[in-house]
């Protein structure tokens, strides 16, 4: 049983690296490169845990923790990102003021075995909380 | 000799490239490689489009870009040299940014050419 995990990235080569470490650490992973892709796909679907780069082209990252902050997702969101420490550690107290579920924050360029160690261990805590909650009807 | 292998260095370090093929396994590393290489490319080739005058914000964000892939690959000069086109973007002359462009083409080419030796 795999785990999903919403990438979202702007760059293909980031996409590409991060999507790969993800598959294994058990996740299954879906991309957007962009706020709207993001939105669109956060609307639709849910997921095990998000990655989310801040420089999205012309757009933030920090418009997403606000979407998710009015969809009240609990959701484990990892910052993967190129931006500097400060901008990482403002981040992660908007994240906190917000009252997401904001993990660690991973910079780029991405130390691989760092990023996957979060994400399995995300991964593993993932399935023993679904092998806990039995199966209604 | 010495000084020639710290040149090389400086321009790429090579092991960067084999934790992620050790992480992703060769063929996957070979496929983003060549990601990262059409990117970069695509990137350099639009920053030589763009003037500084009119182009700054969007300058400072090919830059940050490329500074994160060129990092990623080990790309050490190329991801040095927009780190500091990233940060001075916003006061730039004209002649300094073309002059920075040339620096970071020069970059690549040698890092590309090193990574084509083995």
């Amino acid at each position: 049983m795999h785990s999903e995990l919403l990438v979202i990235e702007d760059t293909s080569l980031h996409l590409s690296i991060v999507s790969k470490i993800a598959s294994q650490a058990g996740f299954t992973t879906t991309g957007a490169n962009s706020v709207g892709e993001a939105a669109r796909l956060l609307r639709e679907r849910s997921f095990d845990c998000i990655t989310l780069d801040l420089s999205l082209g012309e757009e933030s990252g920090v418009d997403i923790l606000r979407l998710l902050a009015e969809m009240k997702c609990r959701t484990p969101i990892i910052v993967v990102s190129g931006s500097g420490d400060e901008a990482r550690e403002e981040t992660l107290k908007i994240g906190n003021f917000l009252d997401l579920n904001l993990c660690p924050p991973i910079p780029k360029p991405i130390n691989l075995a760092v990023l996957r160690n979060a994400l399995a261990e995300i991964a593993n805590d993932t399935q023993r909380q679904k092998l806990a909650t039995p199966v209604s009807g | 000799m010495q000084s020639a292998l710290a040149d090389a260095a400086s321009m790429l370090d090579r092991e960067v490239f084999r934790e992620l093929v050790r992480e992703i396994g060769e063929q996957a590393a070979s496929e983003v490689h060549a990601v990262f290489a059409a990117e970069t490319e695509s990137r350099l080739k639009l920053l030589r489009e763009l003037s500084i005058e009119q182009g700054r914000t969007k300058i400072g964000r090919e830059a940050h870009s490329l500074k994160s892939s060129a990092g990623t690959f080990g790309y050490r000069a190329l991801a040095g040299l927009a780190l500091r086109l990233e940060r001075e973007a916003a006061r730039l002359a004209e002649g300094e940014y073309r002059a920075l462009l040339d620096q970071m083409d020069a970059a690549y080419s040698s890092a590309a050419a090193l990574e084509l030796q083995g």
